[in-house]
């Protein structure tokens, strides 16, 4: 029997029609006219909806419907109900519905994570999770991955948030407390997760621009599609901004692309990379005669001209191989490098230095994953190892008190092997735990002038063993509570362990891994209108690396600082939120966090007893979303955030921060015209009450009389529009 | 709308013949309307067009499998497919219309209508659309 009808050629006329609408449409939006290029490639290499590569079957002939055919199975990621720990899921549309611009503005608003900026720009921010925000400069206690990439940073173990574009991400998933047996390295304070946004599904293009209030301008462009047997997706994306703050420029181009395909429909691979460039100002801190005489806008007096720019480039595979039904092989390798070119002022007076350093990357993680049932119960067992190598070379000129050129070159490998063992023990009864073990090694090298030629710095060997031991009770479907014990654990970095001078000799600090042991005990009620969640902790943490400005000293001269181990440090806390929908078309949220960061030996007298620095003992949030008539959307957010003791005032010579409370509104108008094409027209107002809180506050270690203020933005707004094509 | 000559004479004979040799009851002579084009089965036996497609339906059902690497990603989507029918029971022109996005759903949906002979003779070109969906709330990934 042949075919009823007759075949014809597809037309191209259409989507090449399209494609040259979709070209006009990106140039024409102003700021990305420097992305033309970038839009002009993406659009005509990526097929237009309704393009031939989808359309196999292009005959014209009548069909019959059979009807829709569904096979549905279970998800294999793991319900949130069954971890034992306190996480949370943000998706797409709580993105999009949300009045956050950058990634950290949405992660402040969750309990148990704390946000400093000292920019008012997208650089300069910082997120730390469970009262590990204590340190002026130290690294990061915080575990980052972007596509299960590290993005902590090679030397100081922070994460460069400007780099990860809101516009990009698809997901973040949270992970609060120690998860270092597990992940090993930074995650000690918990994990941020991300995930960017799928190549996968029906073509599509989004694009986005935004202005705002001091000269902000963004455009990004969104696109995937698939071609035969390959998916591909490429993001492109520039920011500029003035900041709020004088000397805050800040301009940045990003571009990311990936293609992925599947072999045999059990072997998935796929490679993406990036390039992003920038430049950043750093306004510095103002003392209280400054921000008297100047203004919380002005730039530092002392510090004008800090600044870097920086070049950051990256390259992942990646590889899922299910080598049985239940079986799963997983490999990510990942290579990033990044340039740094940055000139500092030293705020107070002390000198200036520049600072030219290149710095890499290179990661490797394979696991089994294996779901195989064990005495007929459900079990999941993960087992692998990973390997990090991290490098830093930097060449610091120093000039002011003391001149002088430092040069060091520093590599650190680690080697890592972790079990992890998922089993149910009844219906309701779930038993977690697992072990990690990793070997750093360190070779550090540095040559200064005021350093006597044969001193060398020592290469330290670390040994970390991180378990884990949890158990979940399954209470109703829609309830969970669990008890759980873990360690996590966080390596010197470069940073620390090769101290950039500040003015005095050289002083190489002799540090331990600071590692934690944390107790926890949380529950979670999750339903389709109600998700509340509560985790009380208990953390003790030996070791503490912190910027300890009581050591260091010389007569005449004041100290200087050194990073130092404090002994032990207790962190605890109540984390909860809570998500109702009250209506169907009302949300309502809230969360709040009590943290009591105390520091319980030390060597230092007069430590003991005493409060860690910026971590405020209370704060939180509350929000409502609201579906209105004409599709419109209206979300009000709310921050409040307790008192805050200065960085470095151990002793508490100065005064506390004062608390605040900011208003943030979004507007947003979704118009859906048909079944391609979505759209948005937003407008959204930040500290609408033009609070005028402090992003950070740092006590000078050589003057502990004065403190230098970073203010953050009063009011500002942005305007924003958003178009996506989904075939 | 455009049909070929032959076909619209084809149904016509069909139906013509169907009322002339047995006057037909509902269930003989069953219709399956689409937006544009109204097709009349005249076979004058059971079972049905109606209840063929059914058949054919639940055959393809049985043949489908979830592709296991796609579970793992929680990759999921819609795949439209079209084929026919030979007369020995077999999918003939499978193909693809309408693509997921996911190559692995496109396959797994074209494979399991290929697997799902012996299907019940029906005349004409069939369209089914096949839906992969996972069950439960998004959740964690594993790492």
């Amino acid at each position: 029997m042949g075919s009823p009808g007759s075949r014809r050629a597809v037309s191209v006329e259409r989507p090449f029609r399209l494609r040259f609408q979709l070209v006009a449409r990106c140039l024409s939006c102003g700021f990305a006219r420097r992305l033309g290029l970038g839009c002009l490639i993406l659009v005509l290499t990526a097929p237009a909806p309704g393009s031939a590569d989808e359309i196999v079957d292009d005959s014209d002939a009548p069909v019959l419907p059979v009807g829709e055919v569904t096979v549905t199975a279970t998800r294999a990621e793991r319900d949130v109900l069954d971890v034992p720990a306190h996480v949370t899921v943000i998706d797409r549309e709580q993105i999009e519905r949300s009045a956050a611009r950058t990634v950290p503005d949405l992660l402040r608003r969750q309990s148990g994570l704390y946000l400093t900026s000292t920019t008012t720009n997208p650089a300069g921010l910082q997120v730390e999770a469970r009262g590990f925000a204590n340190g002026a400069g130290n690294g990061s206690s915080l575990l980052v991955q972007v596509n299960g990439r590290r993005v902590n940073e090679a030397d100081s173990s922070v994460t460069d948030w400007a780099l990860i574009e809101l516009d990009e991400v698809e997901t973040i998933e949270i992970v609060r407390g120690p998860a270092s047996a597990l992940y090993g390295d930074n995650a000690i304070g918990g994990v941020i997760d991300i995930r960017t946004r799928p190549a996968e599904g029906p073509p599509r293009v989004t694009v986005r621009s935004r202005i705002g209030r001091y000269d902000s301008r963004q455009a990004s462009l969104n696109a995937a599609a698939t071609v035969g047997a390959v998916t591909g997706s490429l993001f492109v994306d520039g920011v500029t901004t003035n900041g709020y703050r004088h000397g805050a420029d800040f301009d940045s181009q990003n571009v990311n692309g990936s293609l992925q395909t599947q072999l045999w429909d059990r072997v998935f691979f796929g490679v993406s990379g990036g390039y992003y460039q920038d430049d950043r100002g750093f306004p510095g801190a103002l003392l209280q005669a400054d921000l008297d005489t100047l203004g919380r806008r002005a730039e530092a007096p002392d510090s004008a001209g800090t600044g870097s720019s920086m070049k950051n480039r990256f390259v992942d595979g990646w590889l899922d191989a299910m080598l049985a039904e239940d079986v799963l092989l997983r490999i990510r390798p990942y290579y990033r490098w990044r340039d740094d070119a940055a000139t500092n002022v030293f705020e107070f007076g002390a000198g200036t230095n520049t600072d030219v350093r290149d710095k890499s990357s290179l990661g490797v993680d394979a696991h089994l994953q294996v779901d195989r049932p064990l005495f007929g119960r459900r079990n999941r067992l993960l087992a692998g190892f990973d390997f990090l190598r991290d490098e830093t070379g930097r060449t610091d000129l120093f000039g002011g008190v003391f001149d002088s050129v430092q040069v060091s070159e520093d590599e650190k490998n680690v080697y890592a092997a972790f079990l992890q063992e998922e089993l149910d023990l009844t219906d309701r009864l779930i038993l977690s735990a697992g072990v990690r073990f990793d070997r750093a090694e360190y070779d550090l090298a540095v040559v200064d002038t005021l350093m006597p030629a044969d001193r060398a710095v020592a290469d330290p060997r670390y040994s970390i063993w991180s378990p884990k031991a949890a158990l979940t009770w399954r209470v109703l479907p829609t309830a969970s509570a669990y008890f759980s014990y873990s360690r996590g654990f966080r390596l010197p970095n470069f940073d620390e362990n090769v101290p950039t001078l500040t003015g005095g000799p050289p002083v190489i600090p002799d540090l331990e891994p600071q590692i934690s042991d944390s107790f926890e005990l949380g529950g979670r009620w999750r339903n389709q209108r109600v998700d509340a969640s509560l985790a009380l902790y208990w953390m003790n943490v030996h070791d503490e690396i912190i910027l300890n400005p009581l050591l260091n000293c010389f007569p005449g001269f004041g100290c200087f600082g050194q990073n130092d181990n404090f002994d032990r440090v207790r962190h605890r806390g109540i984390e909860l939120g809570l998500s109702v929908q009250v209506v169907e078309r009302l949300i309502a949220y809230a969360n709040y966090t009590f943290e009591d960061v105390v520091i319980t030996k030390a060597d230092e007298p007069g430590l003991d007893g005493a409060r860690m620095p910026i971590t405020p003992r209370n704060r939180g949030n509350l929000g409502l979303v609201a579906r209105l008539p004409y599709d419109l959307e209206l979300t009000t957010h709310a921050i409040f955030v307790d008192e805050r003791i200065v960085a470095n005032d151990f002793d508490r010579l100065a005064a506390k921060l004062d608390p605040y409370a900011t208003l943030d509104i979004l507007l947003a108008w979704r118009p859906r015209f048909g079944e391609h094409l979505e759209s948005a027209l937003t407008l959204a107002l930040r500290n609408v009450t033009a609070s005028g809180y402090d992003g950070l506050a740092v006590r000078s270690i050589s003057d502990p009389t004065r403190v230098g203020f970073y203010p953050a933005a009063k009011r500002t707004w942005e305007v924003g529009i958003m178009l996506s094509l989904r075939r | 709308m455009k049909r070929t000559s032959s076909l619209g004479l084809g149904l016509a004979v069909a139906v013509g013949l169907a009322v002339a040799v047995a006057p037909a009851s509902a269930d003989e002579v069953a219709a399956v309307e689409t937006e544009e084009v109204r097709f009349v089965d005249a076979v004058p036996r059971r079972p049905s067009a109606t209840e063929r497609l059914g058949e054919i339906r639940r055959r393809i059902q049985a043949a489908l499998v979830y592709p296991p690497l796609a579970r793992r990603q929680g990759v999921e989507g819609v795949t439209l497919v079209r084929f026919e029918i030979g007369h020995d029971g077999t999918a003939r022109e499978v193909r693809l219309f309408r693509t997921s996005g996911r190559p692995t759903l496109d396959r797994a949906a074209t494979r399991a209508v290929a697997a799902a002979a012996p299907l019940p003779w029906v005349y004409g070109r069939l369209e089914v659309p096949v839906r992969f969906e996972l069950e439960g709330r998004r959740g964690m990934t594993v790492r």
